[in-house]
């Protein structure tokens, strides 16, 4: 397989990542939205909630503008680069701030009882915490290894 | 430090860097790192084509210099 079309799955694996956040988002907004219609007057219990799922998607936004530029790296042919493995890098840190965020946030809104936050949410939030954790092990994983082989690269390049 | 006496060799062949160059099959960009000591390694196929190129040892193009001799 060709650097560039590894290069053309990895922006069709961001583009498709991007659609399915734009659909959470979506859905955020609805579900929040019906959930002000069975409780109007829980408007800011909502809008906390909504603050706290909005903000889980920068992380998410970051990562996704991360493996973009990887992609570019990709179509240069400089997979195995130090900014390569440094976009791996920063890509783990953002999946360890999701997972630090959800962690938190759940705890915040634990301690000042928002009952609108329901043990389905709860469980969710486990599981995009077991998820987002797995994620930065694996990308920590892969920027050491790059690492490792853009060093390499660098003294291949440099013996005559 | 090894040191690499390629300017010396060439000027004793009055040998110019893109002949010998051409002579060893390495690019000019190649040469110029090597003349300029900007390596990590040279393979021992490229010694020995500096060597044929050039008719010397590589004990003419290598030398060492201790890093507290001033």
């Amino acid at each position: 397989m060709s650097h560039k079309s590894i290069a053309a799955r990895i922006r069709a694996a961001v583009v498709g990542v991007a659609l399915v956040l734009i659909a959470l988002f979506a859905l955020i907004i609805v579900s929040s939205n019906d959930g002000l219609l069975f409780f109007p007057d829980e408007h800011a219990r909502v809008a906390v909630w909504r603050i706290f799922s909005f903000g889980g998607f920068v992380p998410c936004v970051i990562a996704l503008v991360l493996g973009w530029l990887i992609a570019a790296q990709v179509t240069r042919d400089r997979s195995f680069s130090r900014r390569t493995a440094t976009l791996l890098r920063d890509i783990s840190t953002c999946a360890f701030a999701e997972a630090g965020y959800i962690f938190l946030g759940n705890v915040l809104i634990a301690i000042f009882r928002m009952e609108f936050h329901h043990g389905g949410l709860i469980l969710a939030c486990a599981m995009l915490i077991l998820i987002a954790l797995a994620v930065a092990m694996a990308f920590a994983a892969l920027a050491r290894f790059v690492q490792k082989a853009a060093e390499l690269q660098e003294e291949s390049d440099l013996t005559v | 430090m090894i040191v690499i006496n390629i300017d010396v060799m060439l000027a004793r062949r009055k040998m110019s860097v893109t002949e010998l160059s051409e002579r060893v099959g390495i690019t000019l960009a190649n040469m110029s790192l090597l003349k300029n000591g900007k390596i990590k390694a040279v393979r021992l196929s490229t010694l020995d084509a500096l060597c044929a190129a050039l008719d010397c040892t590589p004990g003419d193009l290598l030398e060492y210099r201790s890093d507290n001799a001033d």
